[in-house]
């Protein structure tokens, strides 16, 4: 092995209101690998999501997570995305009066200035997402309304894979963003991740159903049941899933870990 | 010094003044000021048992015996008006000194355009009968503070635009504090007509040059003429130390359209009044206000809608963003009177708090003695969302200036709202200034 990895969780145990949500669970991302998490509603799915990102509202009750050999937990969330880490919301806000294009640019500028790059002035910046927004079909005219104000469900979701495609994280979470899309919203959810695949970056799909990864073919499949990470394999668990449902897991005790 | 002092204090200055007073004017103002300053030796100054003074307390204006002398003002130069105007074309501008219409500062409009735009005592000289009325005991009177103002008015603007002119380009009023304002109180009274079927946009810029105490005590009257419309835009960037009081009293003839844009930002203490009387049938109200506050600022809004005829609408949305230690406070009232049948009138205040210790009393209230109309009416007090914050961080935006950039945001829909670009980039800018000052000052324990 020898390297570091990306993402190390051990034992992670996380509350989310008055529930502790996550309970006791381990999951190891390589540069270059893209993890799927598939579970039950309520098993943990967007806890884990969001404890990545660093939500304040999500404590860390026990366990570790290493990010580049570092603990994340201590990183405010702005630090966590300067340092290449992206979650795309499953429930995008709206912030109307703060303009998609302004914000972007921000953020752009923040994940610029950080890698010791110059900023991008306005028309620049125009320049740069034109490309990015043809590539995930998202509206131009879009970009100078208020954050996802007044957006559809799709519309929403094509922003957050713009701002994923505009900001290039090293490590991708991507929170139920293809639930409720259409096949050609989907294939844009796709294409978004498949275009960051690199050796040096992963990503997390959190997702509820096997279709999309038919377009994103997982390097591991996990099933998170009940806080814990259940079960590991392939991209053939995820088929498994699909045809026999979850309650066979539940079922079935022992574990299997991820090749590693 | 007691409210009864503070009184006597300005009962004392009027006699030791009411000759200089006098010889700017005309003859027949002079028993309409001495009405005034009984009206205010009556009423004396409000205290919190009034019931539209109950979170206000002027005390400290009591206390502070500004003095109301006409008295030379300041120096201010070209450069420093330029930089307070929102339209730099600078034609139809008015500059007023502590006070004192400046001549050489202002560009007033030229008569043939259908348009007249000048100081009040001007017009007083030109043309006295036409306005006497206008200044005769409006029911305004009744309030201790136009009352005051009633007494020692000396200047002011009067804006007329005259019948069917689409007056574009906004006319500007300007009233400067130098640093000469020190310890006095300004009393500038301004006319604003809008004759049928005109239209025009006027902007209010109160001013400061300096950050000494003073106060500014104005009284506005406008009306609007059948099928008129005006956008009146007030703009409150007094001295920190300031007090200000004004008030706009409108008045709407049938089918007129008025909007009312009121941004407060300055002053120690200020009470930004606006009463519109909806007098005839057809005419659309909109009453637009933000106020932001900082440290220990004390800021009040008073409005009331009055539907005294039917078919109106009214829109109202006042807006504040309270920090540091600041208070707030929104009395708006609507009162549908008998007869005002199908009247649309809306109104919402929501707040922002900033801090944990700034403070907001709000009340809005509707009074409906009519039984075909659609009234709704509702504030909040709220903080910045959580969700909103947490979204704009995680895309690498720091806490400090997301909270920056949602409360902008917030702010940003009564800019919006002016329909003229210039006064709407300007309102914009002074806004975005005044956000970075309460940024600047340390968050009170």
């Amino acid at each position: 092995m020898g390297e570091t990895p990306l993402l190390e969780i051990q034992g992670l145990r996380a509350r989310a209101g008055d529930a502790e949500v996550l309970q006791g669970l381990d999951l190891i991302v390589q540069p270059g690998e893209v993890h799927a998490i598939m579970g039950p509603n309520g098993s943990g799915k967007s806890t884990l999501a969001n404890v990545l990102a660093g939500r304040p509202s999500v404590e860390v009750t026990g366990g570790s997570v290493l990010y580049q050999g570092n603990d994340l937990t201590t990183l405010v969330p702005e630090d966590r995305a300067k340092e290449g880490i992206f979650l795309a919301f499953q429930y995008p806000v709206e912030i109307p009066g703060v303009a998609n294009a302004y914000f972007m640019k921000a953020a752009l500028n923040v994940a610029r200035t950080h890698r010791g790059e110059p900023e991008l002035d306005g028309m620049d910046f125009l320049e740069f997402a034109r490309e990015k927004m043809k590539l995930v079909g998202f509206d131009e005219k879009l970009l100078n309304r208020g954050i996802n104000e007044g957006f559809s469900g799709g519309e929403k979701k094509r922003n957050e894979i713009l701002q994923m495609a505009i900001l290039e994280p090293r490590l991708a979470i991507l929170d139920e963003t293809d639930s409720g899309l259409d096949i050609d919203a989907l294939r844009v959810v796709a294409d978004g991740v498949n275009a960051l695949r690199s050796p040096e970056r992963a990503a997390i799909v959190i997702t509820h159903y096997q279709r999309l990864l038919e377009y994103v073919v997982p390097d591991f499949v996990h099933v998170l049941a009940d806080g814990r990470i259940v079960r590991s394999g392939d991209r053939e668990l995820a088929l498994e899933l699909e045809e026999r449902g979850y309650a066979w897991l539940e079922d079935a005790p022992g574990e299997t870990r991820a090749p590693l | 010094m007691k409210p009864d002092a503070g009184l006597e204090h300005f009962v004392a200055s009027f006699a030791a003044n009411e000759a200089v007073l006098a010889e700017s004017s005309p003859a027949w103002l002079a028993p309409l000021r001495r009405d005034a300053i009984e009206k205010f030796a009556s009423l004396g100054f409000p205290t919190r048992k009034n019931e539209a003074w109950k979170y206000t307390n002027v005390g400290a204006i009591a206390k502070a015996a500004f003095d109301p002398s006409p008295t030379a003002n300041g120096a201010v130069s070209s450069g420093d008006v330029r930089a307070l105007l929102a339209d730099r074309a600078q034609e139809c501008t008015l500059v007023f000194i502590d006070g004192r219409f400046d001549r050489e500062l202002s560009t007033p409009a030229a008569q043939s355009s259908g348009l007249v735009v000048g100081s009040l005592s001007d017009a007083l000289a030109e043309s006295p009968t036409e306005l006497r009325p206008l200044l005769e005991a409006p029911d305004s009177l009744q309030r201790p503070f136009t009352a005051l103002n009633g007494a020692f008015q000396r200047d002011g603007a009067y804006v007329r635009v005259t019948r069917g002119v689409q007056w574009e380009q906004p006319i500007q009023l300007i009233f400067v504090a130098t640093p000469e304002a020190a310890g006095r109180i300004s009393n500038p009274r301004n006319l604003i007509s809008i004759d049928a079927g005109a239209s025009a946009a006027v902007m209010l810029h109160y001013a400061s040059l300096c950050d000494a105490s003073y106060s500014t005590n104005a009284v506005t009257q406008v009306r609007v003429g059948v099928d008129a419309e005006l956008d009146l835009v007030t703009i409150q960037s007094e001295s920190d130390s300031a007090y200000h009081l004004s008030s706009v009293d409108v008045m709407q003839d049938r089918d007129s359209r008025f909007r009312s844009h009121w941004v407060s930002l300055g002053g120690a203490l200020a009470r930004n009044e606006v009463h519109a009387r909806l007098d005839a049938p057809g005419t659309d109200c909109a009453l637009n206000g933000l106020f932001v506050a900082g440290g220990e600022q004390h800021v009040d809004s008073q409005t009331t809608i009055d539907h005294a005829s039917p078919h109106g609408t009214s829109r109202e949305l006042y807006k504040g963003i309270l920090d540091g230690r600041s208070r707030g406070v929104f009395n708006g009232a609507i009162l549908v009177r008998p007869g005002a049948q199908k009247t649309s009138a809306q109104q919402s205040n929501p707040n922002l708090l900033t801090s944990n210790a700034a403070h907001i009393d709000t009340k809005p209230t509707l009074e409906i003695r009519a039984n075909d109309v659609k009234c709704s009416h509702g504030a909040t007090i709220g903080r910045l969302d959580d969700d909103s914050l947490f979204y704009l961080r995680s895309r690498g935006v720091d806490l400090q200036r997301a909270r920056k950039m949602l409360t902008v945001a917030f702010a940003s829909e009564i800019a919006q709202g002016i329909p003229q670009e210039s006064l709407r980039a300007q309102v914009e800018k002074l806004v975005a200034e005044k956000l970075e000052r309460n940024e600047v000052q340390p968050e009170a324990a």
